[in-house]
This record gives structure tokens, sequence and C-alpha cells, in this order.
């Protein structure tokens, strides 16, 4: 039986192969980009985008790295991206209290609320401490691991993780739990 | 990829997405992405490139062509026409003879225009 990725690569496979490809990823990426933009319609819209862009540029996956870890990138820069718009279009209800309401009342957020604090203040930290946090502290991903997801240097994804923790630990001692 | 802590996430993902989901994006996939994967951005380029550079190789040609074309029987006409036969008079002539020429005078106003200056 042929592997996924040279089904892939076969114009005549590739359809059902990229079929497959989906169904295996999602719960993963979901639950990753879900912890970057906290709410399930926005990381549906994120994840879609994600598997567009890889069925895009499928021809151009080389293969050096792994199918999961080329995904993952794609989900954290679709991830980045989807921040940075959001950020343009700051409202005025995305203040802490405002996230933790939000998140609190929503249906697929099943946490109480020291936990919409904790994420919270997550969501608070700069976009790529965020994501080398959730990546190392939620995934549990070694450094050399984020470090070919995101194309950063082991050295430069420790001092981001030390600070955002940092930050974590004094932002969650400022608020009541 | 390592599998997710799941005791410390709280986002749950609803029940039955995976399926509906991978349904939604095949879906997708078949309404917008039905042409085959493009090539590389770079691929493009370079294709692009050698395209525009045979293109402009042509044209230049061609124009070269129509250059040398028309150039040759500018030439022609100019050296064979009564105008250029007379400018080429008036290159060979020197002195009194080019400013007869450059006066228009015929040869009975020439006569009539010496006599009076002697």
């Amino acid at each position: 039986m042929p592997t996924l990725l040279t089904r892939l690569r076969n114009s005549e496979t590739r359809h059902e192969a990229f079929k497959e490809l989906v169904h295996t990823y999602t719960p993963q990426l979901y639950s990753q980009i879900r912890r970057i933009v906290l709410y399930h319609d926005d990381a549906d819209d994120v994840l879609q985008n994600t598997f567009m862009k890889a069925w895009i540029a499928l021809d151009n996956f080389r293969g050096d790295a792994q199918l999961s870890t080329w995904l993952y990138r794609i989900a954290m820069n679709e991830s980045l991206t989807f921040l940075q718009k959001q950020r343009e279009n700051l409202s005025l209800d995305s203040d802490e209290s405002s996230v933790i309401q939000k998140l609190e009342a929503d249906r697929y957020f099943d946490g109480d609320k020291a936990e919409a604090q904790l994420q919270t203040a997550i969501s608070m930290l700069p976009d790529k401490q965020r994501i080398v946090f959730n990546l190392r502290y939620f995934d549990n991903l070694s450094y050399d691991e984020i470090s070919q997801i995101l194309g950063t240097s082991v050295g430069a994804l420790k001092a981001s993780y030390h600070f955002a923790t940092q930050k974590l630990k004094s932002f969650l001692e400022t608020i009541e739990i | 990829m390592r599998t997710t802590n799941k005791q410390k996430n709280p986002f749950i993902m609803p029940e039955r997405y995976t399926e509906e989901f991978t349904f939604r994006m095949m879906l997708r996939i078949d309404r917008e992405g039905q042409t085959r994967p493009t090539a590389s951005s770079s691929v493009l380029r370079r294709h692009l490139y050698q395209s525009y550079v045979r293109y402009a190789i042509g044209v230049a040609a061609v124009m070269a062509f129509f250059h040398v074309c028309t150039r040759t029987s500018l030439v022609e006409m100019q050296t064979n026409s009564p105008v250029a036969q007379q400018e080429n008079k008036m290159m060979a002539s020197t002195g009194k003879d080019a400013v007869y020429y450059y006066l228009m005078m015929n040869d009975q106003t020439l006569y009539d225009y010496e006599a009076n200056n002697e």
C-alpha cells in the first residue's frame, strides 16, 4: 500500500488521499488552532484556510519534514495571520473581562473561571510567545520540534517560553482566582 | 505530532466535527480548487520570464527587420528623387554656384544679377 505522501503526489489518488489527510489531522490541528484563536467559529475558519493552503501548495512540499510538521507550520502561520487581522479590527469588547465572559459562555469551552482566566492570560501574550507556550506546555512538543514548525532557533524559543511563563505568572498574580 | 494533553485542554471539539469538517472541506476543494494544484511561484516566475524573453526577442527581430527594410527604401528614394539630385548638385557646387542655387536664380536672373553687381 503506497504511503499517504505517495498517494498525495499522484494526481489520480490525490483527492482521496487528501480527504484521508484532512480526516486524520483535523483533531490535532483544530485543538492547536483553537487554543490560539479561542473560539470555535474562528478555529473552524482558520482550519479550513490551513487545509486549503495545504491543497494548493501540495506540489511544493518537498518531504524534508514530516507531513504533520508541515501542516502544523501552515496552521500556525494561518493562526498568526488571523490574529493580525483581528488586531486590525480590534473591537472594544476585547478586554480581559469580556474574553473571560465569552469563554465561560462558549458551549465548546469546558473549563471553570480559573481556566478561562488562564486562557485569557495566554491570549494576552505576544503572538509568537503565545504559540510557543501552547506548543510547549499543552502539546508537550520538544524545542527541536517547535523549531522545525516555527523556523526559529531553539535558544530563541527557550527565551520566548521563559518570558511567556514570567508574564503569565505576573498576570495571574494580579487577578483574583 | 504528539498527543495533546487532554487533561489540560478545556477546548472541546464538537461531536462528529471531524467527519462533518472533512465533508465540508472536500466540498470546498471541489468548488474552489478543482484545478490541479498550481506549480510553485518560482517555477511560474521562471516560466513567465522565459516567455517574456522569447516574446521580447521576437518583437525586437521584427522591428529590426522593418527598420532595415524602410531605411534601405528611404535611402534609395532619397538618392533618386529630383530634390535629392538638386541637393547633390548643391553639395557639389561651391562659392557663387552655392549662392545662386540658394537664391533660386535661373540662368536669366543669374546673368542680370551678375551684370548689376559688376
